[in-house]
C-alpha cells in the first residue's frame, strides 16, 4: 500500500502523519461483500445526493445520510468514503460530505470519541489533505431521529418518481400556497382521491426537498393538520 | 423509623380503603397461591372496613393473630418506604432480604443458623470475594480455571475461612454438615445469575422504534411449516396417496399494525430469491381468496390482506423493510427490486439477533397454534410429545397439502380482522382502513403495480457461430442454446447483447443491443418447449444432468420421469408437485396473455407463446404415451 504524499505542517503531524496510508483519496463507497452484509447491522438506500446504493453499517450512519439529504447546504455524501491504515489498522471513515465550499470526512462512533493514537493522526492527515474531520455520536443523532425520519419519508417518495414530470404542480401549489395563510397539509392535499392528485402529493414532497416549503420535520410522519409554511 | 401497621393506617388514612391498593390480577397468580391470596385479600378488606379482628378471624376460622400477622404484612415496616400492600397478600411472597439479626452461635451457645452464611460472607473479609473469583473463573472459560463442583467449592469455602482465621468454634463449625447445603445453592445460584440474559439496555444501535403509520415497517420472513402434507397421484389408473415433504412459508407483516400483508408458500425447504421477490410482488398485486375444498373451512366475513382493499393499498409505499440475513435475502435482485424499485430501507439485523423482528416471529408463533393440531405435526422440537410417531411416518399423513394451504390462508387471514387490544380494540386491516383514509401514507406512482415485475432479469451474453458446424448464431443460456429471428443479422456474431427473461418461463428470451435497441426474440430448443419452465427448474434439472450423469433427448419428460421414479421420497415428491404447478400456473398465465391485444413495439412475449401450439395439461400418465 503506498503513503500518499504529503506536507508536513507541524511536529505533531510530523510524527503521527506517517501512521496513515491509502490507496486513494478519491471518495468512492468502499465495496461490501456478502459476509460484511451478513455480520453488520446493515441499512440499504437509495439517495438522491449519491449516486450509488448507499450501504450503512449502522442506524445512526442511516439516520446522518438522511439529515444530509435535508441539509440545503450539502451537494453529495458518500457514506464509507476511504479505505485507510491507521497504525498499521484498517479504518474506514462512515461518511464523506461535501457543502457549498468544503469537504468533511465524518465517522460516527457510539459516544462521539475515538482513541487518541487514531483521531491525531487522522486530523493531521485530513487537514493536510484540504478535508474537514469530524468525529459524531450515535446519540446526538439518534436525538435528531425524527427529523431525520421526516427527510427519509420524502427521500423514498422522491427516488422512485425521478422520471415523473411535476412543474405544472409545483407552479400551482406555490402560487396556492402565497395567497393562503396558516395553510396546512390538508389544505393543499386532498386525500379522498389521491389517485388523481398524485402529482400534485409528488410536488408538495419535491418543494419541501428543495426548501420551497416546509414543515416541521420533527413532527414525523406528517399529518393533515401539519403546518406548512413558505421558505423566503 | 419502624411502623406498625395500626401506625401506617393512622398516618396514611386513605389505606383504609383496600380499593386504593394497587391492583393485581388473580388470574395472573398460579393456581396454588390464588385462593389463598383471594381469602387474604377479604380478611384484610373487612378488616380495614372497621370489623373486630376476632370477628374475621373467626369468619374464616383463623385464629386473630393470623389477621394481625396479615395486617402487619401488608402495612408495616420502614416509614420512609413504602408498604408491601397487595404483595402481601400474596401466600408465600418474599417480601424482604432475609438478614441475620442476632450473633452466630457457637458451641457452647448454638443460636440456629438461619441466614447464618449471608452472615459470614458479610463479616468475614475476603471471603465473598474468593468465593465470587472462584465462580467467576469457572465461569468464563479462562486457562486458568476450573470446574467447579459443590464439593470443591465447599472445600475451598473451608479454605477462605481458615486463612481468615475464623474461630473454630463458630458457626459454620458448629454444623454437622459445615455449611456444605448453603455453600452448593450459593454457587448454584451465582451461576444461574451470571448465564442468565443480560437485561437489554437500550442500545445506541438499536433499530428504530416502532412507527405509527402503516407500511412504514414490514418485516419479512420464511419458516418450515410444522406439518408435513400429503398429495394423491394417479399413474396408470392407480391412485396412491405420497408423503410431501413440508414445506415454507414466507409471511410479511406490518410492525404498526400488526397486520399480515401477504404470505407464499414456498414447496421446499429452503425457499429462494424467487419467492421472496413472489412474497414482495404479492404485496402490490390484488389477493383473492383461494377456492376452499376442505369441508368445514371457511374465510371469516371480511378476511384478507389489504391488498384486496383497492388500488391504492397495492401501490402502499414500504418504509423499511427487515430480513434476517438468510442467503436468499442477500441476493443482488432481492435487495435491487427493494432498494431500487420500491425506494425502500432495506434492513438486514445482525446474526443471531431475531428479537429485533418481534413483529414477524410472533406471526410464526400464532401460525404455529393451529399448525401442531394436526396429527401429522413435528411439533416445537425433537421431543415434542406431540411430534407425529415414528410408526406413521410410513404411510402418507391424512392432511393434504391443499388442505394445509387453506388452513394456513384461512388463519393468517382471520388474524387480520380479529380486534386487538393493543391496536385500541380495532382489528388489523381496519386500522390500516383508517390510516389509508385519514393519514398521507406514502404511495407509489399510479402506474406502478402494471409497469413492474421483479421476475424479469437481463445478462449480457455473447452472441455464438461455429463455423463448421453449419448453424444460426445462438447465444448460450444456462446450458441450453436459444437462437431465432433476432440473432440472423450478419454482423451479430461475437458481439455482446444483452437478453432479458422471465425467471418464472425460460423458454423465450428477448434480445436487444447493448445500446438498447431491442433486436427481437429467441426460443429454446424444441427439446425444451415441451413445457413452461422456470429457471429454477432448469436449474434443478442442470444439477441432476451434473451429479449422476443424466441424458435425455427430452429433458423436461426425463426430469419427470426422474421425479415419479424417486416419488417414494418426500422431497422428490415435494418437487413433483412443485414442477407440476409451475407448469399450470404458466400455462393459465400464457392463456391469459393471449386474450390481450398484443403491442407492437415492445417484444410481445406472452402474445408469442400463444402462437405456439397449446400445451396439453402435464399429466403423469404422459410418461406412459411417450414411452
Amino acid at each position: 500500500m503506498a503513503h500518499v504524499p504529503h506536507t508536513l505542517v507541524d511536529p505533531v503531524s510530523l510524527a503521527s502523519l506517517g501512521a496513515v496510508s491509502t490507496n486513494s483519496l478519491v471518495p468512492a463507497q468502499q465495496p461490501t461483500s456478502l459476509p460484511q452484509l451478513r455480520a453488520k447491522d446493515a441499512y440499504q438506500q437509495r439517495c438522491l445526493k449519491c449516486s450509488e446504493l448507499c450501504t450503512f453499517y449502522s442506524y445512526p450512519a442511516l439516520l446522518r445520510a438522511a439529515l444530509f439529504e435535508g441539509d440545503a447546504a450539502v451537494t453529495t455524501f458518500i457514506p464509507r468514503p476511504f479505505n485507510l491504515r491507521v497504525n498499521g489498522c484498517s479504518y474506514t471513515p462512515s461518511i464523506y460530505v461535501v457543502r457549498a465550499d468544503q469537504r468533511q470526512v465524518i465517522d460516527l462512533t457510539l459516544d462521539g470519541t475515538l482513541p487518541d493514537e487514531q483521531r491525531r493522526p487522522l486530523a493531521a492527515f485530513f487537514t493536510q489533505h484540504g478535508l474537514g474531520f469530524e468525529v459524531q455520536s450515535h446519540k446526538a443523532l439518534l436525538a435528531r431521529e425524527a427529523e431525520a425520519q421526516h427527510w427519509l419519508m420524502i427521500l423514498r417518495a422522491l427516488v422512485v418518481t425521478q422520471h415523473l414530470s411535476t412543474e405544472t404542480q409545483e407552479f400551482q401549489l406555490w402560487q396556492q400556497c402565497q395567497t393562503l395563510t396558516d395553510i396546512t397539509v390538508g389544505d393543499i392535499l386532498d386525500v379522498g382521491n389521491r389517485t388523481q392528485h398524485y402529482l400534485k402529493e409528488l410536488a408538495f414532497y419535491r418543494l419541501l426537498y428543495r426548501h420551497r416549503l416546509r414543515v416541521d420535520p420533527s413532527q414525523t410522519p406528517l399529518t393533515l393538520d401539519t403546518p406548512v409554511t413558505l421558505c423566503t | 423509623m419502624h411502623l406498625t401497621w395500626r401506625q401506617r393506617l393512622a398516618q396514611q388514612p386513605q389505606l383504609n380503603d383496600i380499593k386504593q391498593w394497587p391492583l393485581l390480577d388473580a388470574t395472573t397468580l398460579p393456581a396454588r397461591r390464588r385462593a389463598g391470596y383471594l381469602r387474604n385479600q377479604q380478611m384484610v378488606g373487612m378488616a380495614l372496613a372497621g370489623q373486630p379482628l376476632r370477628q374475621v378471624a373467626q369468619q374464616f376460622h383463623r385464629d386473630p393473630s393470623v389477621v394481625s400477622r396479615l395486617l402487619s404484612r401488608c402495612l408495616a415496616g420502614d416509614s420512609e418506604a413504602s408498604p408491601p400492600l397487595t404483595r402481601g397478600l400474596i401466600p408465600g411472597e418474599h417480601l424482604q432480604v432475609n438478614r441475620r439479626r442476632a450473633p452466630l452461635g457457637t458451641l457452647t451457645e448454638p443460636r440456629g443458623s438461619q441466614s447464618a452464611f449471608q452472615h459470614l460472607l458479610a463479616v468475614v473479609p475476603g471471603l465473598e470475594k474468593g468465593l465470587q473469583t472462584l465462580i467467576q473463573s469457572s465461569v468464563t472459560p479462562a486457562r486458568h480455571g476450573q470446574y467447579l463442583r459443590p464439593q470443591t467449592f465447599h472445600a475451598a469455602f473451608l479454605r477462605l475461612l481458615r486463612e481468615a482465621q475464623w474461630p473454630s468454634d463458630h458457626y459454620p463449625y458448629t454444623e454437622s454438615s459445615l455449611a456444605y447445603e448453603s455453600t452448593r445453592r450459593y454457587l448454584l445460584e451465582q451461576r444461574q445469575a451470571r448465564h442468565r440474559t443480560k437485561p437489554t439496555v437500550p442500545s445506541l444501535m438499536a433499530s428504530p422504534s416502532r412507527m405509527a403509520l402503516a407500511y412504514a415497517e414490514i418485516q419479512i420472513d420464511e419458516q418450515v411449516v410444522d406439518a408435513a402434507g400429503s398429495v394423491g397421484l394417479e399413474l396408470h389408473g392407480d391412485w396412491a396417496p405420497l408423503r410431501l415433504s413440508r414445506v415454507s412459508l414466507l409471511l410479511a407483516r406490518d410492525t404498526a399494525t400488526d397486520c399480515i400483508l401477504g404470505s407464499v408458500i414456498s414447496l421446499t425447504t429452503h425457499p429462494s430469491q424467487d419467492d421472496l421477490l413472489a412474497l414482495l410482488a404479492q404485496l402490490h398485486t390484488p389477493w383473492e381468496p383461494m377456492v376452499l375444498t376442505t369441508p368445514g373451512l371457511n374465510y371469516a366475513p371480511g378476511a384478507g390482506y389489504p391488498s384486496a382493499l383497492g388500488p391504492e393499498y397495492q401501490r402502499a409505499a414500504i418504509g423499511v423493510v427487515r430480513l434476517d440475513n438468510a442467503l436468499a435475502h442477500l441476493a443482488a435482485r432481492v435487495r435491487d427490486y427493494l432498494c431500487n424499485t420500491l425506494g425502500a430501507t432495506l434492513h438486514l439485523g445482525l446474526p443471531g439477533q431475531p428479537k429485533t423482528r418481534n413483529v414477524i416471529e410472533q406471526a410464526f408463533n400464532l401460525l404455529n397454534w393451529q399448525v401442531h393440531r394436526f396429527p401429522s405435526t413435528t411439533g416445537s422440537h425433537p421431543v415434542d410429545p406431540n411430534k407425529e410417531p415414528n410408526r406413521h411416518r410410513k404411510q402418507a399423513p391424512v392432511l393434504s397439502l391443499r388442505t394445509l394451504e387453506e388452513a394456513i390462508s384461512v388463519v393468517l387471514t382471520e388474524h387480520n380482522i380479529r380486534p386487538r387490544a393493543h391496536l385500541g380494540h380495532q382489528s388489523p386491516l381496519d386500522l390500516v382502513q383508517h390510516q389509508m383514509a385519514h393519514s398521507l401514507l406514502p404511495l407509489l406512482p399510479p402506474s406502478f403495480p402494471e409497469s413492474v415485475t421483479p421476475f424479469l432479469s437481463s445478462r449480457v451474453v455473447t452472441v455464438r457461430q461455429i463455423a463448421s458446424e453449419g448453424r444460426p448464431p445462438h447465444v448460450n443460456f444456462e446450458k441450453v442454446r436459444y437462437s431465432g429471428p433476432a440473432l440472423q443479422h450478419s454482423q451479430l456474431a461475437g458481439d455482446k447483447v444483452r437478453i432479458e427473461f422471465d425467471h418464472r418461463d425460460i423458454r423465450t428470451l428477448a434480445v436487444y443491443r447493448l445500446t438498447g435497441e431491442c433486436l427481437g426474440e429467441i426460443h429454446a430448443p424444441q427439446s425444451w418447449q415441451r413445457f413452461p419452465h422456470s429457471l429454477t427448474t432448469r436449474k434443478h434439472i442442470n444439477a441432476l444432468k451434473r451429479r449422476e450423469g443424466y441424458t435425455s433427448r427430452d429433458p423436461l419428460g426425463g426430469y419427470f420421469d426422474h421425479l415419479l421414479k424417486h416419488r417414494k421420497l418426500p422431497k422428490q415428491s415435494l418437487e413433483l408437485v412443485r414442477v407440476y404447478r409451475e407448469r399450470e400456473t404458466i400455462a393459465v398465465t400464457s392463456d391469459v396473455g393471449a386474450e390481450a391485444p398484443a403491442t407492437a413495439a415492445a417484444p410481445a412475449r406472452k402474445t408469442a407463446a400463444s402462437t405456439r401450439p397449446r400445451i396439453p395439461a402435464w399429466r403423469p400418465s404422459m410418461v406412459t404415451q411417450r414411452r
